[in-house]
């Protein structure tokens, strides 16, 4: 008997692949969204006949956000916000363990794992040469103490050492500065 | 109501959710007209992390 397991939210997931960026390589000229759904048995359907990340050409990124919430700084539920970013450390297999982090991140998204889930937009896994990284980001950049939590839950989740820290930067400050310095970090 | 081990309503632990990628459910190919061809799986590349 067929019985689905419902998610708290629809997700979608969005690709920008290279290939389809034009020579000016502006953001979002490759971004399209893939697939969405709201359960568990096809969330697998989709991730069982994707590329995991590690087979991803370089500068390819996967998105994955909740359903009406598109994955640019711009976006209104991301316009307050910013993004943690844990950058693959030169392990042994580095890939393998890209793919685990990428893994473990959407499963604890989708599973509702983290405690302040309704302060998640999204999370990205970012492609690139000698540099793959993933970013979770969140709706409100303001709040320092609810950012540190998730922050902390974030390194857990990815069995991060103590020593090793990882940032946050804030989307406001990228859009008027081009950049931004990390303004908490854990 | 969640079946036992699903975890507290829409939650569910990493376990847990791994545990019903193994169901069949979780194998069929979805509506691929939307998945684009660049990220399809190969299936001869390993699935599962």
């Amino acid at each position: 008997m067929s019985r689905r397991h419902p998610l708290e939210y629809r997700w979608t997931l969005w690709f920008d692949n290279p290939a389809q960026k034009q020579s000016m390589n502006k953001f979002g000229q490759g971004l399209r969204p893939v697939y969405s759904f709201d359960n568990v048995e096809d969330f697998w359907c989709l991730y069982n006949n994707i590329k995991a990340p590690s087979q991803l050409q370089p500068s390819a990124t996967y998105y994955l956000f909740k359903d009406g919430i598109q994955p640019k700084w711009e976006d209104p539920k991301n316009a307050n916000g910013g993004c943690w970013t844990a950058t693959v450390p030169r392990a042994a297999n580095p890939g393998q363990l890209l793919d685990a982090w990428w893994l473990h991140l959407v499963l604890a998204c989708i599973g509702e794992q983290f405690e302040e889930g309704d302060e998640v937009c999204g999370v990205t896994v970012n492609i690139r040469n000698g540099k793959n990284r993933i970013e979770m980001w969140t709706k409100t950049a303001a709040n320092e103490a609810l950012q540190i939590s998730v922050g902390k839950q974030l390194k857990q989740l990815l069995d991060m050492s103590d020593n090793t820290k990882i940032g946050f930067s804030v989307f406001a400050d990228k859009l008027q500065q081009g950049k931004a310095r990390d303004r908490y970090s854990v | 109501a969640p079946m036992a081990g699903a975890g507290d309503g829409r939650k569910y632990s990493r376990d847990y959710l791994l545990k019903l990628r193994d169901q069949p459910e979780s194998h069929g190919k979805p509506k691929l007209d939307t998945v684009i061809e660049e990220i399809a799986n190969d299936p001869s590349a390993p699935g599962y992390v």
